[in-house]
């Protein structure tokens, strides 16, 4: 791994190439840690409201919801990890009330998204989800655009839960407003 | 050390225009040289640091811009957010690290002014400096982690360029101005160098020509012209100093040509007392010589006058003895009384005889001593004797007692004319002297050795030489007895044979009415004269 560009261009091709059974299974772990670095960067560039994040030192809480796959490789990714002074930790939430205390929630599955991000709104969660589409509960939304990992955030819905998205974020996402 | 010092003597020996000139446009230059260097370090120290503030904050601005993409590994972004350092044209490339592990990897990069791409690990972090300009490497943060590095080179050579032109001016200015300032020190240097120049061309015609009446030129009332006012006023001291000389110079060559004339007469008459005195000396000893012959006929006048009746009485008698005989009237007392007649006679005409014989000897030896000036070997006592009774005849009148202190069998090898004669004189000042009342005195002489020397002592007890007198008695023609016969030549006489023919010395100590004591010291056996 010299190159970044070379190592983002194998990742990407290798997502893409699915040929070898063997070599599909790497390109998917491949994908899930970019996945999981993804939502760890996101914590770097959003603030979240003093009655969510009340200190400097309070801990994050990511929640990975629906795979159990990503939320190992997740924890691998956040392990020692922190966001300047604010540790960090992963929860797979087992109801709605764990979910309000998330800071970052990714829900994996496409089943029953809609009523969970409905669920978790107001309590100043950073959602994510990989759905077709964008969710008007839904903050940030990734998909694949040749054979790249992008995202999309929906500025109303990062309104209405309070989440302060740094503007070098929002350069890089697309945006939308539901 | 040593160059400081063959700068410095090459620097004095230089003529003072030169280093007028030269410490002038030197002094000035230096001052510029100094201002030009400090303003120049100042100025590029300034950009330099301007500079640096700049790609500072350039670095910061992009750093942070940038971010998100890195973390996202969004390189088109990236590129996209450090292209717009085109509008700034100083910066020649940007370049993203993205964080390894524990090293580095070039993510994105932006290139422009035609230098070379970015390396593919970051440097150090900090400012690097090299020959186009400076690269400074910060890391790159997000909310204070450390998530890659990013270096931006900027370049400085318009920086160096400008910087150069400064130089290039200050250069011309420094060339300008040492050209000025010399024109000014070549136009200036007659004013402070001329006056001295003046007054050292003033003296070296004085030292040459020896001509004082010159003087110098009075350029101006600073130190230099006041020094040329000494100058002439030492000048002028020393032309009245120079007459004074001239002046007593003369008086003196006229001094010593009078002096030098007088000197020559003062010559010729010392020449002439000189001749005089030794005719006189001569005439004196020869006088003394007749004073001698003179006493030796009245002392042999007496034993040949009382021969002379003697054998008279006894012509009578053997005339009247012969007239008795004829006439048959000799009787046996007549012979008998003319017996005793003749034997009387005989005896007092041998007595006399003999004695007229001794007188003869004694006074032949002591006239031969003192015209001969023979050296010979004597008897002192003996001598003395014989010296004394030369002088029998002046001496026995007077009825002074003459005692004679002198061990027998005392040799000396001498000259016994001068001897003789100093004795001579000796008695003859005291008969002459010593005893004006004509009462009866005391002369003594004494001798005795003393190692090889002989010391004499001759003394009177008469009425003694006054202290003023007696510095002056051995001066020829002092006396204080002119009319009556001294002729001052007497202890002179003495003084020269005592010192030159004996090889002696003479003192004399005299005191009023107790007398006076002479002592002769010399050797008993004088040395070959050379």
């Amino acid at each position: 791994m010299t190159d970044p560009r070379a190592f983002i261009a194998a990742l990407v091709v290798s997502i893409a190439c699915t040929a070898a059974p063997l070599r599909a299974q790497a390109a998917e772990a491949l994908e899930l840690q970019v996945r999981a670095a993804f939502l760890f960067n996101l914590a770097r560039f959003v603030n979240w409201p003093p009655d969510k994040v009340p200190n400097t030192s309070s801990t994050i809480t990511i929640c990975v919801a629906g795979d159990a796959e990503f939320a190992a490789t997740v924890r691998e990714t956040i392990h020692g990890k922190s966001v300047g002074a604010h540790g960090l930790t992963l929860q797979v939430p087992a109801n709605s009330s764990d979910l309000a205390r998330c800071h970052i929630a990714y829900f994996g599955e496409d089943t029953g998204l809609k009523d969970m991000l409905t669920a978790v709104s107001g309590n100043h969660v950073l959602t994510v989800h990989s759905a077709p589409a964008a969710q008007p509960a839904g903050v940030v939304r990734l998909y694949l655009e040749e054979r790249r990992i992008r995202f999309e955030v929906n500025t109303g819905a990062a309104g209405r839960e309070q989440l302060q998205l740094s503007s070098k974020l929002l350069s890089l996402a697309q945006l939308v407003n539901l | 050390m040593f160059t400081r010092n063959r700068f410095l003597r090459q620097f004095s020996n230089q003529p003072i225009r030169r280093k007028l000139t030269l410490l002038m446009a030197l002094s000035s230059s230096v001052g510029l040289i100094l201002s030009g260097i400090a303003l120049i370090s100042y100025a590029w120290s300034t950009a330099r640091n301007t500079a640096i503030r700049d790609v500072q904050s350039v670095s910061q601005i992009s750093a942070n811009s940038t971010s998100a993409a890195l973390v996202f590994g969004d390189v088109i972004a990236a590129r996209e957010l450090l292209s717009a350092l085109r509008s700034k044209p100083e910066v020649d490339s940007a370049c993203l690290y993205a964080e390894d592990g524990d090293a580095s990897l070039l993510f994105a990069e932006y290139v422009q002014n035609g230098v070379e791409p970015c390396p593919p690990t970051a440097a150090a972090v900090g400012i690097h400096e090299h020959l186009r300009g400076l690269s400074l490497v910060r890391e790159v943060e997000q909310n204070g982690d450390r998530i890659g590095w990013l270096q931006v080179q900027v370049n400085l050579q318009p920086l160096t360029h400008s910087l150069l032109v400064q130089v290039g001016i200050t250069i011309a200015i420094l060339a300008a101005s040492f050209a000025v300032s010399l024109g000014i020190a070549w136009l200036m240097q007659p004013a402070l160098a001329g006056p001295i120049l003046d007054l050292a061309n003033v003296a070296r015609r004085i030292s040459e020509s020896g001509d004082y009446s010159l003087r110098a030129r009075r350029l101006g009332a600073d130190e230099v012209g006041r020094l040329g006012d000494d100058f002439n006023s030492m000048l002028d001291q020393i032309a009245v100093r120079d007459r004074d000389i001239e002046t007593a110079r003369d008086a003196l060559s006229r001094q010593v040509s009078e002096k030098t004339a007088a000197n020559k007469e003062l010559l010729e008459a010392l020449d002439r007392l000189k001749q005089t005195q030794a005719q006189l000396v001569q005439s004196e000893r020869l006088a003394s010589l007749g004073g001698l012959v003179a006493g030796v006929a009245h002392e042999i006048n007496t034993p040949v006058g009382v021969g002379v009746t003697a054998a008279s009485t006894l012509q009578d008698r053997a005339l009247d003895l012969e007239q008795a005989y004829k006439t048959d009237t000799l009787r046996r007392s007549d012979l008998e009384r003319f017996v005793e007649v003749a034997r009387e006679s005989s005896n007092i005409i041998l007595r006399n005889l003999q004695r007229a014989a001794d007188l003869i000897q004694s006074f032949k030896q002591v006239a031969v001593d003192q015209s001969s000036g023979e050296r010979r070997r004597f008897d002192l006592r003996n001598y003395i004797d014989e010296v004394l009774l030369s002088l029998a005849p002046r001496t026995k009148k007077t009825g002074h007692r003459i005692v004679v202190d002198c061990p027998p069998d005392l040799e000396v090898d001498s000259y016994p004319g001068a001897l003789a004669q100093v004795l001579t004189n000796f008695v003859s000042n005291s008969l002459l002297h010593a005893f004006p009342d004509g009462h009866n005195g005391e002369l003594r002489i004494s001798a005795q050795r003393s190692g090889d020397w002989i010391d004499l002592h001759y003394s009177d007890n008469g009425t003694g030489i006054p202290p003023d007198d007696l510095k002056r008695i051995y001066d020829p023609f002092f006396t204080t007895k002119r009319g009556s016969g001294g002729s001052g030549l007497g202890l002179h006489i003495v003084y020269n044979l005592v010192q030159q023919i004996l090889g002696g010395t003479i003192e004399v100590a005299s005191e009023i009415g107790a007398g006076t004591r002479f002592t002769v010291r010399f050797p008993a056996h004088l040395k070959s004269k050379s």
